[in-house]
């Protein structure tokens, strides 16, 4: 009991923490970002303006990946210890993961339509990113509707787990596939990947911007499911009190 | 629709999503945290008496 309390109030201090030290560096690095995009890195020749958005798709994905992977191994860790606060990492996780996984889904098609002449097209990459998005939907929807009981949680738990399986597929998907979707970063051809160095130091700022974005709403979803229970627990204590 | 319009409809999207997010925890954290004040005092006033 005295380890559970000690571990609560050192997650709070460094829940804290963060959340008073991550904005000022968080702005300054979207500000940054926004200038580099914007402003500072030369467009593309072939693709043109629109090949700008690939600054904001790819960390986005990243992002997303990330906050997937996050929940999958606290729910793995609350499968084996049964502890509420790697349930709320987790969920956290899969929650601020789901939010730039939709940036993905949304970005991607408005890069597609002036590039391909189509939002979107039925490749492997998209597929599997589509179905990673479905995964995590189901997960968000029995959160909803299992009443945070712990069957529900267990569950939950599980699917969390299942979906990071189909990481691996969409990051190799361009290998084991040929699709329409590029390879830009994994590639090894020599006419592609990033031409110019203002475009690798460009989107190097972008993922450092969304790797302290992503922390900052991780955090803060955290946060809110910790005061959640907080007040959960007081509300019970309250209305026992109240009632003997 | 030009390129310009594709490449500002994705930004858009961005970071209407995230300030949507931002906004929707940052709300949630205020009254949460006015509930878990109001409820520590009324804990604090039954112990006391």
């Amino acid at each position: 009991m005295k380890m559970t309390g000690d571990m609560n109030a050192l997650t709070k201090r460094f829940e804290k923490l963060i959340l008073a030290l991550i904005p000022i560096p968080t702005s300054l690095a979207v500000l940054t970002s926004l200038w580099a995009v914007f402003l500072w890195v030369p467009t593309e020749r072939n693709l043109g303006i629109v090949q700008r958005i690939f600054y904001y798709h790819v960390p986005s994905a990243l992002a997303c990946y990330v906050g997937f992977i996050i929940a999958a191994l606290a729910s793995i860790a609350y499968l084996a210890r049964g502890k509420q606060v790697y349930d709320h990492l987790a969920r956290a996780g899969v929650e601020v993961g789901m939010l730039f996984a939709s940036m993905v889904l949304i970005t991607g098609p408005l890069w597609a339509k002036p590039s391909w002449g189509t939002y979107w097209t039925w490749d492997a990459r998209l597929t599997t990113m589509f179905v990673l998005w479905l995964v995590y939907f189901a997960y968000l929807l029995l959160r909803a509707f299992s009443r945070d009981d712990e069957m529900g949680k267990r569950f939950a738990a599980v699917l969390a787990i299942i979906g990071t399986l189909d990481i691996p597929l969409i990051v190799l998907a361009t290998r084991l596939w040929q699709g329409a979707h590029p390879a830009v970063l994994q590639s090894t051809k020599a006419d592609s990947g990033l031409k110019d160095p203002a475009m690798g130091i460009t989107l190097a700022i972008c993922m450092l911007a969304f790797a302290l974005l992503f922390t900052w709403l991780w955090t803060l979803r955290f946060s809110v499911l910790r005061m959640t229970e907080a007040v959960e627990e007081l509300e019970y204590r309250n209305d026992e009190a109240l009632a003997s | 629709m030009s390129h310009l319009e594709f490449l500002g409809a994705a930004y858009a999207a961005v970071w209407l999503l995230i300030f949507g997010y931002a906004w929707r925890l940052s709300r949630a954290t205020r009254k949460l945290s006015d509930r878990l004040d109001e409820l520590e005092r009324t804990d604090r006033r039954d112990a006391g008496s």
